[in-house]
């Protein structure tokens, strides 16, 4: 389970206006890269080091080739951000098998939602959906659409009805979730948020939750450091200030201090280090406090300040 | 919402904080007389558990006999009037023994020193010694509501008028197969133990000789969410759930989820999808007899292997549960840290980590800490 495929990237092409299509094939004298089923995903060790989580875009059916298609995200933590920057043609990448927490189920009908680059599994399901002759339409919620990913993928079906593309749900809902069908299914991926919203459109359109399938996985953010910039911390009880270097954890930073920090994971994922947040605008990295919390809490072991510093009561 | 609100002290206090404040705002509604003698619990966590709904009894346990059981420390007797079942105080409101230690006739049941009996609602309805007087209400048992779900009999000790019984998926599905294990006795806080039961970074070194390989310890990554009530999660590895040894069954790459969806304070269900679409459901409903005992039942239904003989089943289930009870059992401090920062957590722990924040979310604080 934690061997590691060794694979080479095959080419790179540029898709959209921020982000690379990569198309993977096994290292030289490996077995074939494993096939998978529409919906599946990788871990691919990036080069900066952090394990991050694509979904395969790809047509199922093209043997032992693994597509993936990388955002450059200014919030990257290093990991997509290096991928993006560094992949190219004959360089090795680490993956592991394909995993599938998002499999296509049988219905007679598919709605398939995406936000953002969401898109990418459900581009695979587009492709073996249209093999398979089902009945299926695609909804792509994005930014920008004329520099969509995928956009030169999707013209035909843009133009045949088959495919909308819309920049906000603020702009409506996908015509076909407001009738439901005890036989279809509808597929979701995108930020949370987004697919929270539309997933409970849904319910009170009348479908059933379990009609509405989402998309599990969540890249596991782990903080690298590396390309992470200093910053101060300023404490409202005493005034004190603290500079967090580079590489440094908000709570290393302050333990060299001589003040006190409870740490339990130091991943960013127990609560045990958090603390009120009073001013400036966090970082946040933790997987544990909800957006409101984010607003007036911080996590010490893993968060960063996006601005010069923040004043933590402290 | 738990780690932002008044959270006046230092770091190390924090959580803390969050206590007192809850125990200030709960004191007041304290009734110092409706807590059971000798409780174990902290007065303001026994009115918060007292409000939610609790498995007592198998429905197939109960015949015409008064049923004694013990929930929250407090002593209670079931018994049958008829088609209702009956959860009163175990006490003769005359001279305080125990109505379990007296006999029923699906009617009544009659205490054991001077044969009163009681009947539908509690009610006392015969004093022997003076068959022809009136009957003062005082004679009359505190009763409290009964529901019978998932073959087991619930109640609640402060009802506060929903009939709040968790969900369990598939339960009512004419395709699945309804079985009830026979309950287990936990020497343990009920807390620990339905934790144990969704942590799934255990299998390997503890289920070794029932379903788990203990050269696959690694547990991938996976998302909790909170839910009004507790949180979900869908935990997806290649740990397999057919019984060692039993069956050959177990299929190279098949990606196996285990569907957790937790209830506080102390029910959690676990749904599995075997290969084939085949799916086992199995309710792990925690009573608290007290801060250190366990009554632990487990409903379960499935839609495959229906007609292989439930002793099986009965049997597999024991020794699974068997192998968490010495661990559980042994774990200091007995009771549950809410505060994160008491223990130390991995990613593994995610799932612990959600129970602990929704039993926060619940109020409950000082007696967890322990």
């Amino acid at each position: 389970m934690t061997s590691f495929l060794s694979a080479v990237i095959h080419d790179v092409a540029r898709e959209g206006a921020d982000c690379i299509r990569l198309r993977l094939l096994a290292a030289e004298g490996r077995a074939p890269l494993p096939s998978y089923e529409a919906g599946a995903h990788i871990d691919v060790v990036t080069p900066a080091g952090p394990v991050r989580q694509y979904s395969l875009c790809g047509l199922p059916d093209a043997p032992g080739t693994y597509e993936l298609c990388v955002k450059r995200d200014a919030a990257s933590r290093g990991g997509s951000k290096s991928l993006f920057t560094q992949a190219k043609t004959g360089m090795g990448l680490e993956i592991s098998a394909p995993r599938n927490a998002f499999p296509l189920p049988e219905a007679s009908r598919y709605i398939l939602i995406a936000g953002g680059i969401g898109i990418t599994p459900l581009m695979a399901m587009m492709q073996t959906l249209r093999h398979r002759g089902a009945d299926w339409r695609l909804y792509y919620y994005v930014r920008d659409p004329a520099n969509a990913p995928f956009r030169q993928d999707l013209a035909q079906d843009i133009a045949s009805g088959r495919v909308t593309l819309a920049t906000s749900l603020r702009n409506g809902y996908p015509d076909a979730l407001e009738t439901p069908a005890p036989d279809a299914v509808v597929m979701l991926c995108g930020p949370n948020g987004f697919m929270d919203a539309v997933s409970s459109h849904a319910v009170s359109a009348g479908w059933r939750p379990d009609q509405v399938r989402r998309e599990h996985f969540q890249p596991v953010e782990q903080p690298t450091g590396e390309s992470d910039r200093p910053f101060e911390v300023v404490l409202s009880r005493t005034g004190r200030t603290v500079s967090v270097p580079a590489g440094q954890s908000i709570a290393y930073a302050l333990l060299d201090a001589g003040i006190d920090v409870p740490l339990s994971c130091e991943q960013g994922m127990c609560g045990a280090c958090v603390v009120p947040l009073l001013q400036g605008e966090g970082d946040h990295r933790d997987m544990i406090l909800t957006q409101d919390e984010q607003e007036r809490s911080i996590a010490l072991c893993c968060s960063r300040a996006r601005g010069s510093s923040l004043v933590l009561e402290l | 919402m738990i780690f932002v609100e008044k959270r006046p002290g230092p770091l190390s206090a924090m959580f803390a904080g969050e206590i007192i404040m809850t125990n200030a705002a709960c004191s007041r509604s304290t009734d110092a007389a409706s807590l059971p003698r000798d409780v174990t619990f902290d007065a303001d966590d026994w009115n918060i558990l007292a409000r939610c709904w609790h498995p007592v009894a198998l429905v197939r346990d109960l015949g015409d006999r008064p049923m004694g059981v013990t929930l929250l420390d407090a002593p209670l007797v079931i018994y049958r009037s008829g088609e209702d079942i009956v959860i009163a105080d175990d006490l003769c409101p005359h001279r305080g023994v125990p109505l379990s230690m007296g006999k029923g006739d699906g009617q009544t049941v009659a205490c054991a020193y001077h044969g009163f009996r009681f009947g539908a609602k509690g009610r006392c309805v015969r004093v022997p010694a003076h068959p022809d007087a009136a009957i003062p209400a005082k004679l009359n048992l505190r009763t409290y509501p009964a529901v019978e779900r998932y073959g087991l009999i619930w109640t609640c000790l402060v009802p506060g008028g929903d009939t709040k019984i968790p969900p369990m998926p598939h339960w009512d599905d004419p395709d699945y197969q309804q079985i009830n294990c026979p309950w287990i006795d936990i020497a343990g806080f009920a807390g620990r133990q339905v934790e144990g039961f969704i942590d799934v970074a255990h299998f390997a070194f503890v289920h070794t000789d029932t379903f788990a390989d203990p050269d696959n310890p690694v547990v991938p990554p996976y998302t909790p969410r909170m839910t009004h009530d507790g949180f979900e999660a869908e935990y997806r590895s290649s740990v397999g759930n057919y019984p060692i040894g039993k069956s050959d069954r177990g299929r190279p790459g098949f990606e196996w989820l285990r569907h957790f969806r937790v209830h506080v304070p102390f029910v959690a269900t676990l749904e599995i999808h075997f290969p084939d679409n085949g799916r086992l459901v199995i309710m792990n409903a925690a009573s608290p007899v007290s801060a250190r005992r366990t009554r632990m039942f487990a409903p379960m239904c499935r839609n495959f292997d229906k007609d292989l003989p439930l002793q099986d089943v009965y049997d597999f289930n024991l020794r699974v549960f068997e192998e968490d009870r010495a661990l559980v059992e042994a774990q200091k401090p007995e009771n549950l840290p809410l505060d994160p920062t008491l223990e130390a957590h991995v990613m593994a722990d995610r799932s612990s980590i959600a129970y602990r924040r929704a039993l926060r979310t619940m109020g409950l604080s000082q007696f967890f800490t322990s």
